[in-house]
């Protein structure tokens, strides 16, 4: 687990701004004016792991997953819908 | 054999995490159903309802596993273990404590789909996560069903409130963005209606109106159990011999091929003895009336351990029965039944003795020995 960088991604399609996330780690995600997901770009610092567990966890659309970083991205991560 | 405070404990364990995984289950609803509404402020942020909605989920298994294992063991209620999984399988109470059967395996459905929901399509986790609407009422027809303390006002209190409570978080989650499938809102609004309105007249209808124990199929053997218990009786013990005891019960005939008939015979003691016979006779109709009896089988025990003693009839004159019955471990006992019919309802006195009932002298009825034996016995 040490050696794998680990990124947030958000599923657009499947959030539906609940905002739960944007509550756990709000050192990485804010929410836009209709309340969904900013997620800043990037591997997630140690440190902020547990609590991106957390947004994967507790989200109510399970919209939102931690994939590595080296994963190619395919659809948009820095802004749901 | 289990003595008075076990037994005692068991029973009351169960009814009481009962009641608690209702009460649970109802918050883990209405938090649920609220959800929806993503309200927010400076001391209860969002996610803490999501969270608060998982954790009542969890914390609720635990009572439901008290709930369902007190049920199995405790010896008083014959519910085994496949009416546990199973539903409406079960000796006792089949219908109402099959609801509860096919609410908890509704909810172990809702439970192990979202544990492993990151493995699962959405569409298929939300088709299950719906299965709530049906398991949580299905639960409450369960409480009023076999819940034994429905006819207390604090139960019904109790339940009342997890109704309402659960109602009004549907309506406002009906009511949050209306506007959207207004159809389905009116649909499941409409369903829940017909669904309170059938609640309160099965209650009305069903446990509130009197011998509902017996109208939801309680075997006879607990009947007369569940009124010992509520007399601070001893279950699972029988005094020693010899005693007496007023016995109820009930007589059920099946015709047999080739034009024999099946007796069945279920008693239950009432007064301070907790205890319950069932007698099978098989025979042929006599010409001048009555049966010609072919073959018997008889048990007695206590409650809790219906079949601590088993054998036969040995005798069978006009009302009165003698039976000759032994122990597992060999220990004989004789019990002479002298029976009033009336219909299908039978009614009398129960006198037993130790040793072999061939040894009891032919007395003219049990009732005058009563005072000669000066025992434990009494009705």
């Amino acid at each position: 687990m040490r050696r794998t960088l680990l990124q947030l991604r958000v599923d657009p399609i499947a959030c539906d701004g609940f905002g739960y996330c944007a509550e756990l780690l709000p050192e990485r995600i804010g929410r836009d004016e209709w309340g969904f997901p900013l997620l800043a770009p990037g591997v997630l610092p140690p440190g902020l792991l547990d609590a991106a567990r957390r947004c994967v966890v507790s989200c109510p659309r399970n919209a939102i997953v931690l994939v590595p970083a080296d994963e190619p991205l395919s659809g948009p991560t820095t802004r749901a819908r | 054999m289990r003595g008075l405070v076990s037994t005692q404990a068991l029973w009351y364990l169960t009814r009481g995490s009962g009641l608690v995984t209702l009460l649970m289950l109802s918050a883990t609803v209405v938090v649920g159903l609220s959800t929806a509404r993503r309200a927010e402020s400076e001391r209860w942020p969002r996610f803490a309802v999501g969270e608060l909605h998982r954790r009542l989920a969890l914390t609720s298994v635990v009572f439901l596993a008290l709930h369902v294992l007190t049920a199995v063991t405790d010896p008083f209620a014959p519910i085994g273990w496949l009416s546990a999984v199973v539903p409406f399988v079960s000796a006792y109470r089949p219908i109402w404590l099959g609801f509860g059967t096919l609410s908890v395996d509704l909810f172990v459905a809702i439970l192990a789909t979202s544990l492993v929901r990151r493995h699962l399509s959405e569409r298929l986790w939300r088709a299950v996560h719906w299965l709530a609407y049906l398991s949580w009422p299905v639960a409450v027809f369960h409480t009023l069903g076999t819940g034994s303390d429905v006819r207390e006002g604090w139960f019904l209190a109790l339940v009342a409130l997890c109704i309402f409570a659960v109602v009004v978080a549907l309506v406002a989650r009906l009511g949050y963005s209306f506007a959207t499938n207004v159809a389905a809102r009116l649909a499941g609004g409409g369903a829940a209606l017909v669904l309170l309105a059938g609640v309160g007249a099965f209650a009305a209808l069903g446990p509130l109106r009197p011998n509902w124990a017996a109208r939801s199929g309680t075997p006879v053997a607990q009947l007369g159990a569940s009124a010992h218990r509520a007399a601070g009786a001893a279950v699972g013990t029988l005094p020693n011999p010899p005693y007496e005891a007023a016995v109820a019960g009930r007589l059920t005939t099946t015709a047999l091929a080739g034009g024999a008939e099946r007796i069945v015979i279920e008693l239950a003691t009432s007064g301070s003895i907790a205890a319950s016979v069932a007698l099978t006779l098989v025979g042929t109709p006599a010409a001048g009336g009555g049966v010609s009896v072919e073959r018997t089988s008889a048990t007695y025990g206590p409650s809790g351990s219906p079949t601590l003693y088993t054998g036969s009839a040995v005798a069978v004159e006009g009302s009165r029965v003698t039976l000759a019955l032994a122990d597992a471990a060999g220990a004989r006992l004789s019990v002479v039944l002298a029976l009033n019919l009336s219909g299908s309802s039978v009614s009398g006195t129960l006198r037993a003795e130790s040793g072999a009932a061939a040894a009891l002298s032919p007395p003219a009825s049990g009732g005058e020995r009563e005072g000669a034996d000066g025992g434990d016995g009494g009705s």
